[in-house]
């Protein structure tokens, strides 16, 4: 049986090393995500992912459990993301598309899909990235928190510290502005989503 | 709840609350019902959706994650992962540290004035090739002010004839297994070689300082004859226009007095 995160915690402020060794396997992908999508780059969002996971090992002892382990360690991340760029002194990078090698993208083809399905799918991966780079900051981490991790409205509030409404409002302009930067890409609406009406 | 047509469409924040589906029931219905009656809330709803399905193909790369905390016998702990050595800030402390001890070795002297550049290397007394002339005018100098200039010389100097004399005083160590060897001749052997490698060494880096020397002393020649020439140009090319300037100022006066 799998240890939930706060019986992990909590043998690791005891001091066993290998139970925070579980939560870093557990939760370093979902941080290297946090991290890349802020910052855009993937060195240096791994260099944040490891001191994420340093800095949460230095201070186990003083989490008390007032949050979800995951939270904390979210903090830690876009606390450490916001150092690099104050520190950088740049938005995050949106990557220029890279010349397509056609072997490389066969390999990365998922069952069923062409290369020409593959090119569209790389362009638009590039077309999101480019959108939110635009985004500010704090537009961009709430539409983050959100749509890949899963927050909700009052995790992230209390993850940045701000009310209930402001991330609500942000998350609108956000996608607002994602909405007319993915139409002057010439990117159409997707269809993952159906209407609920 | 009671939320009327007017109110959700001046209300971003419960169409996005409506899009994440965090509203109660109540709120979900009432949301239902005006965007059935109005096409803009309707319209927007569905952007806002398409952006999110957007989104959902931007996946992050997946690079190998190593982490893990291993614990030191010499700190409570340390960390275990792919970060950069420091192998660089390491290495170029390692070349400091080799070109400071073979400058050490050599004795290398660089000096670069009227006479060009200069390059002598060591193994040579200090001081000791006094002018014939300094040497008769000047007293001579004692150890210490002949070495003014270059405190670290006598100290180095003095250092080295102190260990000189321990290495003869200090007794042999006994060793068992060299009971029978001849301890003199094994020194001697061994002094011999290592002043026929100290010799070998000494021609391969003068070899290679002469090289050195001479390849820029050829250098700097070569600099100066495009210096040389260099001024040379402008030089004609000022005169040409000075002639011409002259040229100028005869035919003024020359127009000038025929008026």
């Amino acid at each position: 049986m799998a240890w939930t995160d706060e019986e992990l915690v909590a043998r690791s402020i005891g001091g066993d090393l290998d139970s925070f060794n579980q939560l870093v396997v557990r939760w370093q992908r979902p941080i290297y995500a946090l991290a890349y999508r802020v910052i855009g780059r993937e060195e240096d969002a791994r260099d944040v992912c490891q001191e994420t996971f340093l800095r949460a090992f230095r201070a186990i002892r003083g989490f008390k459990g007032q949050a979800k382990f995951s939270s904390w360690l979210y903090r830690i991340t876009l606390n450490l993301c916001r150092d690099w760029m104050r520190r950088e002194r740049r938005a995050p990078i949106a990557q220029a598309p890279e010349g397509v090698d056609l072997i490389e993208l066969a390999a990365e083809r998922d069952v069923g899909e062409t290369v020409e399905d593959l090119i569209s799918r790389r362009e638009l991966t590039q077309a999101v990235a480019r959108a939110m780079a635009t985004l500010p900051e704090e537009q961009r981490t709430a539409i983050i928190l959100k749509e890949y991790h899963g927050l909700t409205f009052q995790e992230i509030a209390d993850l940045i510290d701000c009310p209930l409404s402001t991330v609500k409002t942000r998350l609108y302009q956000g996608l607002t502005v994602l909405r007319r930067q993915l139409a002057q890409a010439g990117i159409e609406h997707g269809h993952d989503h159906q209407s609920r009406l | 709840m009671a939320m009327t047509i007017k109110a959700v469409c001046d209300n971003k924040d419960d169409l996005v609350a409506y899009l994440y589906d965090e509203v109660t029931p109540a709120e979900r219905e009432a949301i239902k019902t005006h965007l059935a009656a109005c096409a803009a809330c309707r319209q927007e709803i569905d952007d806002l959706r398409g952006v999110r399905g957007r989104l959902a193909s931007w996946p992050p790369p997946e690079p190998d994650l190593g982490f893990r905390v291993v614990r030191d016998t010499r700190a409570p702990a340390r960390w275990s992962g792919w970060r950069a050595p420091a192998w660089g800030l390491g290495l170029a402390a390692a070349a400091t540290l080799v070109l400071a001890a073979a400058a050490a070795v050599a004795n290398l002297e660089v000096r670069y004035d009227e006479q060009g550049l200069t390059v002598r290397t060591g193994w040579r007394a200090p001081a000791a090739e006094p002018a014939p002339v300094a040497a008769a005018a000047v007293p001579a100098p004692t150890p210490v002010t002949a070495v003014t200039g270059e405190p670290w010389r006598a100290d180095l100097q003095a250092l080295e004839q102190r260990l000189r004399r321990e290495i003869r005083t200090t007794p042999a160590q006994p060793v068992a297994a060299a009971a029978a060897v001849d301890q003199p001749a094994v020194l001697r052997q061994v002094s011999t070689l290592i002043s026929e490698s100290e010799t070998r060494q000494e021609r391969e880096l003068a070899l290679r300082v002469a090289q050195l020397v001479r390849d820029v002393d050829e250098q700097r020649r070569a600099d100066w004859v495009r210096i040389s020439q260099g001024f040379g140009r402008l030089e004609n090319l000022t005169g040409a226009g000075v002639a011409q300037q002259r040229e100028m100022m005869n035919y003024l006066m020359r127009v000038s007095q025929q008026r």
